[in-house]
């Protein structure tokens, strides 16, 4: 794997066989993977970490994705760090909801392969 | 009878208004007489100072030729040019100073001189002039050069203004060898001057070229020039000695020196304000034949003035007196008249009192007197009236008794027939009373209904209500009555209560037919709660078809709106749960498949490949599931974006290259020219158009093609086809093709997957988009869906917002 190892993403997920799915995948292609179970971690974690790319969930306790990334689009610090959305609603009223808070893409998780998941994440932090 | 009083007599009115016509009309006249004296006036001074001046400056001139010629003359005498080529000339020779005494004689020159190339006068008739330098004369400078020249100068010796002619002597060969000079004798011009007519209105003077006066009839204007001079002419003025030692002050007449310096040397005329005694000057100027001479008049405009105002003031009082004189005769004359005519009302007072015998005499023996002679007739016709009368006022008493009798018989007739009458109405009240009971019933009905009800006029005013609206709406009737129904009826849409709500009843009312509210419609209460109704307006109509009212029945719709809203959050929630753990399942297979988990043996991949198929089945059962659920509700939202249809197809294609290769079935796109792009919802055309392909290429027999068109029809929609030459449609299966959960036969038998939701969801779309789809199919020979489209596609809405956002 080409890809730099210095490339951090964030992972929002509470659901552990996801959380694992992404864990495995994204470290064999390279990546540094931060998970995080909620929306609060994800806020704090990326204020800290300022990872390359987040991917966030919407459904998580405590807080979930959308005010999240309200709070950290809102973050002069962290709002250029690009936010895919991977949940599994999918009503348009979500989408349209995560594109007005400033999310890059929205994407139903089972609606989407883990190879074509890669390749989409990609063109947002490069590697081959 | 009352006769109106007399509050001013003709005699006065008329008189007055006489008066005063001719009062106005004498006051016209002495204006116009004054302004046209005024102008005469004017014309004459013009004409008056123009002939003078011109006449005046005529007889100047040949003055001033005549002195010109005489000095031009003088110097074609030889013993002159011998006397001053000779080397020596003697100061004074006593031939040559004779010669020149005798030569003046007669002519208008009071001294005569020579002078020699140096300027120096040798001879001089006035002795005190020999031996003095002239050479900085104007007259011997340009003398000497070979010009004649005049000019005014102040005598070096007399202190005092002449007029100086000069001309060059010359030698046999034309050389100049010095000049002669003769001083005007100005006595004659000057006494000419005093005895102008233009004197009796002011003054006359002689002005030079520098606009310097140098004789004037008002001695106080000797040495002032008209205006201020230049400093260059100033200058010149002192190096000449032009004026000897004299200070020379300008006059307030920088027109007039306007025109000596600048003038075509025609007759100039103008009027100057004289700012220190507050006069108007007429001031008129002229130029003396070729010379640089001119004369200016300057008279008094008031002096000149005072003859009008004297003229308009005798024409004035004259006509005045006229007005005053006429007045007094028309007083007189009418008063005579009006005597006769006051005898005559007098006469018509008393026949008017009913005194028909009396008598009048006018003889004026004119229109009084005929008018007179008719009144008297009109008085006698009367008195032969009234004897008639009498008579005839019996005859008709008598007809009128007789009427009476008949009349009397006619009454008991009517009596009979008001009898009949009363019988019909009492006939008519018991019909009164049923519909009375039937409005009540109505009433009744109404009342009890549980919905909203409201009726209107054909103005929208409403009419009538029942209970349940003042229920819902919180309004009393008495605030609602009476009133256009959108003043306590307010309507909004739930999703965008800014937005102007449709008149619907006014709709109603002007189409004739039944108006539905627009979907979640809310209705805002009295204390300002918004309440979600549904709602009908239908017109009232005759038994003629005449639109006379609309009834509005609405319906509280919280409970159902609450219910959608649950449906609605249950079906995001239950699709999110399942597929939360089918996504799961198919990363986790995806990852064993790509051997993530470390390499597994090749059956076993096969396997867990199709475990993973059957996965992406269950995920794509419950999208289309929730799909169709929202679709049904209406709750589906389009992003169109101007598209090219054949752009789009190919691309969908080249994703479903793959699969044909798998089922080996050739796919081919034919795209016709001319087909316009539209504004359509990209992904959900393109899922539609994948949907559609991949179905005739999963059908499929042996040596399978899928042919895909896109086109126009004639009526210019835009038509997609979709033909292949797989298993076909079974004969009367077309028809439920369609509908949810359907698959034939067939299908069944080739592939067990698909939900059978697939084409419903595409004909929702496409149905909703305005278009249509139908298939034409042969069982085992091909099936061809048709799909076609208008050229603007109708867009899905959304009819809420934020319903579900967790």
């Amino acid at each position: 794997m080409s890809t730099p190892n210095n490339i951090k993403i964030l992972v929002a997920e509470d659901d552990e066989v996801y959380g694992k799915v992404y864990l495995n995948k994204l470290t064999k292609e390279g990546y540094q993977v931060i998970l995080v179970k909620d929306g609060k971690e994800a806020v704090e974690m990326t204020k800290k970490e300022k990872p390359n790319l987040i991917l966030l969930d919407i459904i998580m306790p405590t807080m979930d994705g959308f005010e999240a990334l309200k709070i950290i689009k809102s973050d002069p610090e962290t709002k250029n760090i690009k936010v895919l959305v991977m949940s599994n609603l999918g009503q348009e009223s979500d989408m349209a909801r995560a594109k007005e808070l400033g999310a890059e893409e929205y994407f139903v998780k089972a609606s989407i392969s883990i190879s074509e998941l890669i390749e989409k994440l990609k063109r947002y932090v490069g590697g081959v | 009878m009352e006769r109106p009083k007399i509050k001013s007599s003709l005699l006065t009115k008329i008189t007055l208004v006489t008066t005063l016509l001719m009062i106005g009309f004498g006051l016209a006249v002495i204006i116009a007489v004054g302004r046209l004296i005024t102008q005469t006036m004017e014309d004459d001074v013009r004409l008056l100072v123009e002939s003078t001046l011109t006449e005046q400056s005529h007889e100047t001139a040949r003055y001033f030729d005549m002195a010109k010629l005489s000095v031009e003359a003088m110097v074609n005498i030889p013993e002159i040019s011998q006397y001053l080529s000779s080397d020596e000339p003697k100061p004074q020779d006593k031939k040559i100073l004779k010669l020149l005494n005798d030569y003046s004689q007669g002519r208008q020159l009071s001294s005569l001189y020579l002078i020699n190339k140096a300027g120096v006068a040798l001879v001089s008739t006035d002795p005190s002039f020999v031996g003095n330098d002239f050479s900085f004369r104007k007259y011997v400078q340009n003398a000497l050069k070979g010009q004649s020249y005049s000019e005014m100068a102040i005598g070096v010796i007399s202190k005092q203004p002449g007029l100086y002619f000069s001309a060059p002597v010359k030698d046999g060969l034309g050389e100049v060898i010095g000049v002669a000079v003769g001083k005007l004798d100005t006595q004659p011009i000057y006494a000419n001057l005093e005895v102008s007519k233009v004197v009796d209105y002011g003054n006359l003077s002689l002005i030079n070229a520098d606009g310097v006066i140098v004789h004037s009839t008002k001695k106080d204007f000797v040495y002032k020039s008209l205006a201020p001079l230049s400093s260059i002419a100033k200058e010149e003025i002192i190096k000449e000695k032009r004026y000897g030692e004299i200070e020379i002050l300008p006059l307030d007449y920088k027109p007039v020196l306007d025109h000596v310096l600048f003038g075509e040397n025609k007759f100039g005329l103008y009027l100057l304000y004289d700012e220190k005694d507050g006069e108007e000057e007429v001031v008129g100027v002229v130029k003396v034949g070729e010379f640089p001479f001119y004369l200016m008049s300057e008279s008094n405009k008031e002096h000149i003035y005072a003859e009008v105002k004297k003229i308009t003031l005798n024409a004035g009082s004259m006509i005045f007196g006229a007005v005053i004189l006429s007045a007094l005769s028309v007083f007189l004359y009418l008063r005579s008249i009006l005597k006769q005519l006051s005898k005559l009302k007098d006469y018509a007072v008393k026949v008017s009192g009913g005194s028909l015998d009396e008598n009048v005499e006018i003889r004026t023996g004119d229109e009084l007197e005929s008018l007179a002679e008719s009144v008297k007739g009109m008085v006698q016709n009367l008195k032969k009236a009234y004897s008639g009368l009498e008579e005839e006022v019996g005859k008709k008493t008598a007809m009128l008794s007789s009427t009476l009798a008949k009349m009397e018989e006619q009454n008991v007739t009517l009596e009979e027939s008001k009898t009949a009458i009363l019988n019909v109405m009492d006939d008519l009240n018991v019909e009164k009373d049923k519909i009375a009971s039937e409005k009540n019933r109505i009433e009744t009905i109404l009342k009890s209904i549980g919905d909203g009800v409201f009726v209107t006029d054909v103005e929208g005013r409403v009419v009538m209500i029942n209970h349940a609206v003042e229920e819902i709406t919180g309004f009393s009737s008495e605030e609602i009555l009476n009133k256009d129904y959108k003043e306590t009826f307010i309507f909004v849409k739930e999703d965008d209560p800014t937005t102007k709500y449709p008149d619907f009843v006014k709709d109603a009312i002007k189409l004739g037919k039944v108006k539905s509210l627009l979907p979640y419609s809310m209705l805002v209460a009295k204390d300002k709660r918004t309440i979600p109704v549904l709602d009908s307006a239908a017109p009232l109509i005759t038994g003629e078809g005449k639109v006379f009212g609309c009834v509005v029945v609405f319906r509280d719709n919280t409970k159902e709106r609450e219910l959608e809203k649950s449906k609605d959050e249950f079906l995001s929630v239950a699709s999110h749960q399942l597929r939360t753990p089918l996504g799961g399942m198919r990363w986790n297979l995806e990852l064993l498949i790509d051997g993530d988990y470390g390499k597994l043996p090749k059956d076993l991949v096969t396997r867990l490949s199709e475990i993973h198929e059957t996965t992406l089945m269950m995920i794509s059962l419950v999208n289309d599931l929730l799909n169709v659920s929202r679709i049904d509700q209406g709750r589906v939202m389009d992003e169109p974006v101007e598209v090219d249809l054949g752009d789009l197809l190919k691309q969908k294609m080249d994703e479903l290259k793959p699969l044909a290769q798998q089922e080996q079935v050739d796919l081919k796109l034919t795209v016709e020219e001319g087909v316009p792009k539209v504004l359509i919802d990209p992904k959900r055309f393109g899922e539609t158009m994948t949907n559609l392909i991949s179905n005739s290429i999963k059908y499929h027999k042996k040596d399978g093609w899928v042919r895909v068109g896109l086109g126009l029809t004639k009526q210019k929609e835009i038509e997609i086809t979709i033909a292949d030459n797989g298993i076909g449609i079974p004969k009367g299966a077309e028809h439920r093709l369609f509908e949810k959960f359907f698959r034939a036969d067939n299908a069944l038998k080739k592939k067990t997957e698909g939900s059978g939701l697939g084409l419903y969801i595409a004909k929702k779309f496409i149905d909703n988009w305005g278009g249509n789809i139908r298939v034409e199919s042969n069982e085992g020979v091909g099936t061809t869906f048709i799909v076609l489209l208008p050229r603007i596609i109708k867009q899905l809405k959304l009819n809420t917002k934020n319903v579900n956002t967790k």
